[in-house]
């Protein structure tokens, strides 16, 4: 008789993974790297989405200090 | 995709139905509820202390964003009595006020008390989850001990990484109350209450209303369903509480003219995303954009020459996918009942296709900014709440309804 993968522990592991690597990717910003976007992670961190070029100057000048 | 459609089978064929019918009050009081307490209080710490140093590196009056000063205008309007919807100044624009009374009335709470503001998003994250606990799905289901601890305290982990991977999201957003809103709706979606579930649409609605055009398939269940009085009060509810809640109390002034003008306001303001910023070298990806979050970075970088025209394209193709995910999922449900008619079927379809459609909703929204992509991740726990992970590990298909 042939073994059949039990439906249950498949879909449910299945389910977690996935669940883990859309967090992960999220968190992580996975996306970036195929996108090239690279940025310059503390005035990042700093100023986030804030387009403020004032803000980043003064992480990066921080930064390089 | 992958999680919302192993999720909906695994509820189907392994799952614990959430309405009240199914709760039995004497099975409340037992070692699952205190485990959930207990799971909930380790949770709330964890994620509580990542949340307090970053309230403590970046100060709650900041100049970072209008989200929060925004707020604390219009609160203060409310408690003065003054009209709040009319646009707030800041120094170098006027403040179109596109957050609708959910968004910014709890906060009224932090402003009374005298508390910072950004607790208000984390307590609306806990009281949404305190809400599932009182369910059958924890509760009232004969979990096993570590499954139930799970459930609960895993949702403390993942906001954990949020916060410590990008924690200004939670400094100046308050994305988290929105997301305590959707669990409040996904947890009495199938509720026998239509004022339960009536007022559930009405925080959702009246905060992000991003589920507007979602809500096209749980309509769609009743008709087939043939609950036509039942979808008619949650109807005449939902309205009557948009009416009560910002209608009348807040659109009196200008008849709600200012929401047509701060919808166009908002997107004018989302091109700008789509221009490079001035602080990147030339040639670059606009910084939201280029974060790959979301799907607009396609539309970008292989969409015609003209900016406005890939804008134009991402939002024409989000409102197409968007349309396309409310369609197949009244076809899958449609098929269903049509065959099987299962309720805990029903449910996983649901709360998948909810899923899925905000991961779209959000993935083609104008401007993706990071924290927006926090409810769309979330709506993965109404699945992982439903489903029985003890009967799926053991490979227990449930046998009754």
């Amino acid at each position: 008789m042939r073994n059949k993968i039990p439906l249950g522990p498949f879909l449910a592991l299945l389910f977690l993974t996935t669940s883990v690597l859309e967090l992960y990717m999220l968190t992580t910003r996975m996306g970036v790297h195929h996108t090239g976007y690279q940025p310059t992670d503390l005035a990042d961190s700093q100023c986030g989405e804030r387009m403020d070029r004032q803000c980043f100057d003064s992480a990066l000048r921080d930064k390089n200090r | 995709m992958v999680n919302a459609w192993t999720g909906s089978v695994l509820i189907a064929r392994y799952g614990t139905r959430t309405d009240e019918s199914a709760l039995r009050w004497k099975n409340v009081f037992s070692v699952n509820l205190l485990i959930a307490l207990l799971a909930i209080i380790v949770g709330v710490w964890y994620a509580g202390s990542a949340l307090v140093q970053v309230f403590r590196e970046i100060p709650e009056i900041n100049n970072y964003s209008d989200i929060l000063p925004g707020k604390r205008e219009f609160v203060r309007r409310f408690l003065h009595g003054e009209t709040v919807y009319v646009p707030v100044q800041f120094d170098s624009y006027a403040l179109q006020l596109t957050f609708l009374p959910f968004r910014w009335l709890p906060f009224v709470i932090a402003e009374m008390m005298k508390f910072d503001y950004r607790w208000i998003p984390f307590a609306g994250f806990i009281v949404g989850i305190l809400c599932w606990i009182f369910s059958n799905s924890i509760i009232g289901s004969k979990s096993a001990y570590w499954e139930t601890a799970l459930k609960i305290f895993l949702p403390f982990v993942a906001l954990n990484m949020f916060v410590v991977h990008e924690g200004i999201n939670f400094a100046l957003a308050v994305e988290l109350l929105i997301l305590g809103y959707h669990f409040i709706l996904a947890r009495f979606l199938f509720h026998k209450n239509p004022w339960v579930v009536g007022l559930s649409l009405v925080l959702c609605l009246l905060s992000r209303y991003s589920i507007i055009l979602w809500l096209a398939v749980p309509a769609f269940w009743l008709i087939l369903e043939k609950r036509h009085v039942f979808l008619g009060k949650v109807m005449l509810i939902t309205i009557g509480g948009i009416f009560l809640f910002y209608l009348l109390p807040f659109c009196r002034h200008d008849l709600g003219k200012h929401f047509l003008t701060a919808t166009q306001y908002y997107i004018d303001a989302c091109r700008g995303c789509w221009n490079v910023d001035t602080w990147l070298p030339p040639g670059s990806l606009p910084n939201l954009i280029g974060k790959g979050e979301g799907f607009q970075y396609w539309s970008y970088v292989f969409g015609p020459t003209d900016v406005d025209a890939r804008y134009r394209l991402n939002n024409n193709l989000g409102l197409l996918i968007c349309t396309a995910t409310v369609i197949i999922s009244c076809w899958v449900l449609y098929r269903h009942i049509k065959t099987k008619n299962d309720p805990i079927a029903i449910q996983g379809l649901l709360f998948g296709s909810l899923k899925v459609y905000m991961m779209f909703f959000i993935g083609f929204i104008l401007c993706p900014f990071s924290y927006l992509f926090i409810v769309p991740f979330f709506m993965l726990l109404p699945l992982f709440y439903s489903i029985s992970f003890k009967s799926a590990f053991l490979n227990q298909p449930r046998q009754s309804v």
